[in-house]
Parts: C-alpha cells; sequence; structure tokens
C-alpha cells in the first residue's frame, strides 16, 4: 500500500477525491485536446469547441486566443494550408510532442472543484428587506432562463442520441457532457425554487412586522 | 391544442386545512408533444396534473380538454368527454387482485361501445410498450420497471388525446427512467397524443419538448416554445407543432 491514503492504491489516490492542488482548466486545454485529435485552424475549433462543450458557452474566437497561447507554450504549432471554407483563415494547427505530454498530464490530473462564485449569491447576502420583491423577480428570471438550458440540453441529447452511432466515440462522449450539463441545470433550479420560496416567506414575515409596528 | 388550464388555482385538503398550491397557472399542451412538469415533492404537480386530468376542479380558472370545458358539463356528460379522451397514468395497485392482461382490459370495458375485441386491443398495448410478458402475472408480481410499463398501457389503451403521467419514474433507476420517457415521446409522435407529465428529477425530462417548473404555486415556462433556445436548437421540422400546421 506504500505511502497511499489507507485502503487506496498508491496510483488511484487522486482518483474521485478533490484535488489539494486545483488543476486550472481553461478553454487552452480543450482546444489542445481538439488539435491532438485532429489539427485544424482557429475557426473550425471554435467552432468543435462550441459543439463539444456547448454548457461551457465559450465565445467566438475562444480557440484564436487559446491556440496563441498553445503556440507560446510550444504546445502546437502551425502547418500552414489552413480552412477553405467562407469566413476561415489563417493556418492550421497540430500538436507538438510537448504539447500531447501536457495534455495526457491534465487528462490523468483529478478535476478542480469549482468555486461557487454566483453574482446572485453576493446580491441575497447584501439585500436589505425593502429589495426582496426585486430579489424574488431576478431569481424568477434565472430560474426561467436554467428552464431555457434545461430544454435546450434535452433537445440536443434527442436529437443526437436518436443519429450517434456506436463507434462515433465523440459523440457519444459529448452526450455524457450533456446529459451532464441537464443534471447541473436541474441542481440550480432545485436551488433556484428554494431561494425564491425562502425569499418570499421572509418578505411576508417583513410585512407582517411592518403591519404591526404602524398599528402599533 | 389538447389541452389548455387557464389562470387555474386550487390546492388540496389535509387534515381538515386547505392548502392552495396552484395560483394563476396556465398552460397548453399540443398534439404529439411532450410537457413535463418539473419540481420537488410537496410544491403541487400532482394537483396540476389532476386539475389537467378533469379529476379534480380548480378553485378559479378554466380547463379546456380538446376545446371543451369538462366542468361546464353535466356530470355523465363530462365523465364521457374525460373517458375518450384522457388516459391516466400512475403506478398504483389496481383495486382488485387481477392479472395485468385484465388490468388493462378494464379502461377498455368501461363507457360504451364495442367490448369484444377489448382483450386483443389490451394485449396488442402490452405488446407496444414491451410488456407482453407480463400479461398473465399479478401485479405483486412485477418489477417497478414492468408496473410503469403497464402503468403506460392502462393509461394509453383507449388512445387518449391527452396522457396524464404522475410522477412515473420515481421508483426506476437512471436507464430506466431514460427508457420509460423515451417510450411515451414515441407514443405521442405515434398516436398524436399530448402528453403532460409530472416529474421530480431532471433526467425524466430528457425526452421532453417542453419544460415548466412548478414552485410556490408558480408554474414557470418559456413564453413561446418555437420562439425558445431549445427550439433554435432543436430540429424545428420535427416539432409537432410545426408539422401539424
Amino acid at each position: 500500500m506504500g505511502d497511499g491514503v489507507v485502503g487506496v492504491p498508491v496510483r488511484f489516490r487522486n482518483m474521485g477525491q478533490p484535488s489539494r492542488q486545483p488543476v486550472k482548466f481553461s478553454s487552452k486545454e480543450a482546444v489542445l485536446g481538439l488539435v491532438i485529435e485532429q489539427p485544424d485552424n482557429s475557426y473550425r475549433l471554435d467552432r468543435r469547441l462550441d459543439k463539444l462543450l456547448r454548457g461551457a458557452r465559450y465565445g467566438r474566437g475562444t480557440a484564436e486566443k487559446a491556440v496563441k497561447t498553445l503556440v507560446s507554450d510550444g504546445f502546437v504549432r502551425p502547418i500552414g494550408g489552413g480552412g477553405a471554407e467562407e469566413g476561415e483563415s489563417g493556418a492550421a494547427y497540430e500538436a507538438t510532442s510537448e504539447g500531447v505530454a501536457h495534455f495526457r498530464s491534465w487528462l490523468r490530473a483529478s478535476a478542480s472543484i469549482p468555486p461557487v462564485r454566483e453574482e446572485l449569491h453576493a446580491k441575497i447576502a447584501l439585500c436589505e428587506p425593502p429589495d426582496l420583491p426585486l430579489m424574488i423577480a431576478s431569481v424568477r428570471d434565472i430560474e426561467m432562463g436554467y428552464v431555457g438550458e434545461l430544454q435546450a440540453a434535452n433537445q440536443r441529447t434527442q436529437s443526437e442520441r436518436l443519429s450517434v452511432g456506436e463507434g462515433e466515440w465523440r459523440r457519444r462522449m459529448g452526450l455524457i457532457v450533456t446529459a451532464s450539463d441537464a443534471a447541473w441545470w436541474e441542481g440550480r433550479i432545485k436551488w433556484l425554487q428554494q431561494v425564491r420560496m425562502y425569499l418570499e416567506q421572509e418578505w411576508q414575515h417583513y410585512q407582517a412586522e411592518q403591519a404591526a409596528a404602524r398599528s402599533g | 391544442m389538447v389541452l389548455s388550464l387557464q389562470g387555474v388555482a386550487a390546492g388540496y385538503r389535509r387534515g381538515g386545512l386547505t392548502a392552495r398550491v396552484l395560483a394563476d397557472v396556465s398552460l397548453e399542451v399540443w398534439a404529439g408533444e411532450v410537457v413535463s412538469v418539473f419540481g420537488m415533492r410537496g410544491q403541487g404537480k400532482s394537483t396540476l396534473l389532476r386539475v389537467a386530468a378533469g379529476m379534480q376542479c380548480p378553485d378559479a380558472g378554466r380547463v379546456l380538454l380538446d376545446g371543451e370545458d369538462p366542468w361546464s358539463l353535466r356530470d355523465a356528460r363530462r365523465q364521457r368527454l374525460l373517458r375518450g379522451r384522457v388516459g391516466w397514468v400512475q403506478v398504483a395497485a389496481p383495486g382488485v387482485e387481477v392479472a395485468v392482461l385484465e388490468h388493462v382490459v378494464v379502461p377498455l370495458l368501461v363507457g360504451r361501445g364495442a367490448k369484444r375485441d377489448a382483450p386483443a386491443r389490451a394485449r396488442g398495448m402490452l405488446e407496444r410498450v414491451g410488456a407482453d410478458g407480463c400479461a398473465g402475472q399479478r401485479w405483486e408480481e412485477l418489477s417497478d420497471w414492468d408496473r410503469a410499463l403497464v402503468a403506460i398501457a392502462a393509461g394509453a389503451v383507449r388512445e387518449p388525446k391527452l396522457l396524464v403521467v404522475d410522477d412515473l419514474t420515481s421508483t426506476l433507476g437512471l436507464t430506466e427512467t431514460d427508457e420509460v420517457t423515451r417510450l411515451l415521446h414515441s407514443l405521442a409522435r405515434e398516436s398524436g397524443a399530448a402528453v403532460l407529465m409530472g416529474v421530480s428529477d431532471a433526467n425524466a425530462t430528457q425526452w421532453s419538448d417542453r419544460v415548466a417548473t412548478l414552485a410556490g404555486g408558480e408554474l414557470l415556462q418559456l413564453p413561446d416554445p418555437m420562439e425558445s433556445q431549445g427550439s433554435k436548437v432543436a430540429s424545428l421540422a420535427d416539432h409537432p407543432r410545426r408539422r401539424s400546421s
């Protein structure tokens, strides 16, 4: 067992556990993975990135920025002969051996736990009782947005599942990611439903207090 | 449009007290469409479904089933309307001990109409949902998975225009939930029936065309499915409303 956690072999020490030294995830590694899978230009990489990780909502031009960083890191290099489609420009890129090694190392490392850093949290934490109706409306708007995201994830899943083939590894992995997106939205919707109810209770309580103060 | 709820308010009685769980709820469900109402337990999903199925009169607002308000009709006519147009799907043991085939035949024996072919129709429906192997078994002998399939068969056997499904997947695992909801989706597409489901986990919404959430008496949904973000992603040609237009 060596120096591993009791009952856990050393080689599995970090599997399934949050990393103590989280490896930062940006679009860089995702773009690098796509280049390793198939050399491409920035325009097509952008499209592939969006298709693969739609829930992450990477903006247009993300791949181009990532490729610049990857080039300066020595992880990818231009091979010329970019895209021929309209709107495409620039060279295609391929991964270097250092890039492949970096990607493998990133893939093996445990994923970090993302911080809970939502604007809504700060607003709720800092609001005053008279702000409650606005907060409730805001929660409702966000909930509606999440319903839309859940619906979109469902529809992506439906159309993908009806057409994906047994041998299409990347698309099947994409389906798992989309199902994860749906589970994420579900969690957010349930949490927002609770928040909305708590805020409504607080508002009723506040109104009752105000009424009592006026009459007393 | 198969179902229209307009400004519905409703509640349920518990221990002599009435709990108001729906306030000014409006919802439309179209032919061939699957709509999920998603929410935590105790938020009024079952009340909403009962109102939609014509099993509970709303305290306020209006219910239209295929354009008719069941609560504007006399009792016998309302029962006839509901029998003909609504199928109720819930995992619940039959009141009497009968074989699965008989359980699915029963809805066909109620009301007017030829009953000679009822066993064949029930058998056909069990086959369609993949539960024909259970025809001779009794409810207690069935697994949760088989019970869900039999519940769908019993609800759909009369070929209703609206199938109302109450928490069918709560006892099922991930894969089974997926298969059951996929079955409901394909039944809706094949028969043109509208499906309204109450669900408490998002996995059960995967095969839905639309999702609405219910909490604090309020039903939240995207204003227009054809304009929503989801519909932009989905194939518009495949959407039941687009196909019927």
